[in-house]
């Protein structure tokens, strides 16, 4: 009775195995990056209802130093006293029906304190209120022509929430970061809304930069 | 503060699913041997905000082996096993994706023959397949979040026109929802699991019988 119990259970292992769930959010919308806590430096989310992507491509920075840099990338702003940050997401593809246009999405955070990749550690497992006053989002619609490093818009003020879900130390520069968020912000009396974000980069000390005086 | 684990799961092979198969009959003295061509279109059940479509008929062969038949002919048991696949669409404004579903399946088969020619048949359908994503636009071509298993309940009858050709045809309701996942909320939260796409496939076959020892 006993060894047909194992011999059973020895035809049924695959099937066992193959029963382990999986946790695998917001995977519905091919469009979108999944959330992933991988370092796959990618980022999506939903503006006025279209799809919003940006993922970290090569730049050819050093061969074209006047071309646009950080395309797709995330960098961590912060001023001369270091005290507050503006993280954003540059450039992203905005797809309005299949018309595309670049996007910057970012986050104010006062008191945030980010100068090095490691000092990201701090916001793990927080979830930031963005308040619109201390705290809030930011939504570039024109960001060639008011890029994210000349400093926060503090016109356009986005109130929602921000979620650092995952930060992990990969080496002592390198640093993978990985977060949903969503807000609304009114910018020209038109409330735009950026819904279901999600973002999952590996920064390093190049992704850190004072702003642009 | 909230912490989430990847679970990554493991696969179980085809090849170990068709080695055991081929293990189990490869000792049966008296058997029948018969291939199955078939013709498939399955039907999906789904909530928003998913939007699938299926237009497409799907032909796939099967390979069958009778390893009991009753002293009176009347009931026999078969095992089958083939490749499998299935597919849709989701359409987005100025977006299509296909989701390609393939692999592998297995069946163990009851017949009984309700008449001379006719046999109604029932069983269980257990499929294995890997989920990929074709489409321009897309982030990533893994189907995440789909279940790589299902498992069905096979109802249907064949009718033997000839000791070695029949026509048959199959219904198969699945168990198990394809789709498992979380969104992500307006504001960040992560919601509810939920599960989603319900499936059921049609078919349509004709059946060659290859080798009959059992003296039908």
């Amino acid at each position: 009775m006993k060894r047909k119990f194992y011999i059973v259970l020895f035809i049924l292992a695959p099937y066992l195995i193959s029963c382990v769930s999986e946790f695998r959010p917001e995977v519905i919308d091919p469009r979108l990056p999944d959330y992933s806590e991988e370092g796959l430096n990618t980022a999506g989310a939903y503006v006025d209802g279209f799809p919003w992507t940006a993922r970290r491509k090569l730049s050819y920075f050093f061969i074209f130093p006047q071309g646009i840099s950080g395309v797709g990338d995330i960098y961590f702003y912060r001023g001369e006293d270091s005290t507050s940050n503006l993280i954003a997401f540059e450039f992203g593809r905005h797809d309005i029906s299949g018309l595309e246009k670049d996007v910057t999405i970012g986050f104010y955070l006062d008191d945030s304190k980010i100068v090095k990749p490691e000092d990201i550690t701090a916001l793990m497992g927080r979830s930031i209120a963005l308040d619109g006053e201390r705290n809030y989002g930011q939504l570039f619609l024109d960001p060639r022509h008011r890029t994210a490093d000349q400093g926060p818009d503090i016109e356009h003020r986005g109130t929602g929430k921000l979620h650092i879900r995952h930060v992990k130390v990969q080496t002592t520069d390198t640093v993978v970061v990985s977060g949903t968020f969503g807000f609304d912000v009114l910018i020209d009396g038109v409330l735009h809304t950026v819904h279901s974000g999600r973002f999952d980069y590996e920064v390093t000390p190049s992704e850190m930069h004072l702003f642009r005086k | 503060m909230e912490t989430r684990f990847f679970h990554h799961k493991k696969r179980s092979l085809p090849t170990y699913w068709i080695l055991l198969f081929l293990l189990s009959f490869n000792y049966t003295a008296h058997s029948q041997l018969y291939l199955d061509l078939s013709v498939n279109y399955d039907f999906y059940q789904f909530d928003e905000p998913l939007n699938l479509q299926n237009d497409k008929v799907i032909f796939l062969p099967r390979i069958g082996v009778t390893a009991f038949q009753s002293a009176n002919k009347k009931f026999k048991l078969s095992g089958e096993t083939g490749p499998f696949y299935r597919e849709f669409d989701q359409n987005f404004p100025g977006h299509k994706f296909r989701y390609r579903f393939a692999g592998w399946m297995m069946s163990p088969v009851g017949s009984y023959q309700a008449f001379e020619n006719l046999y109604l048949d029932a069983g269980i359908n257990v499929l294995f397949y890997n989920a990929r994503i074709n489409g321009k636009g897309l982030t990533t071509p893994i189907g995440r979040g789909f279940r790589g298993y299902n498992i069905g309940f096979i109802a249907g009858g064949s009718y033997y026109l000839a000791e070695w050709f029949a026509v048959g045809i199959r219904y198969t309701p699945y168990f198990v929802k394809m789709l498992e996942y979380e969104r992500i909320g307006a504001y960040g939260d992560f919601e509810p699991s939920k599960k989603d796409i319900s499936t059921q496939r049609l078919e349509l076959f004709i059946r060659f019988q290859i080798l009959n020892s059992m003296n039908k």
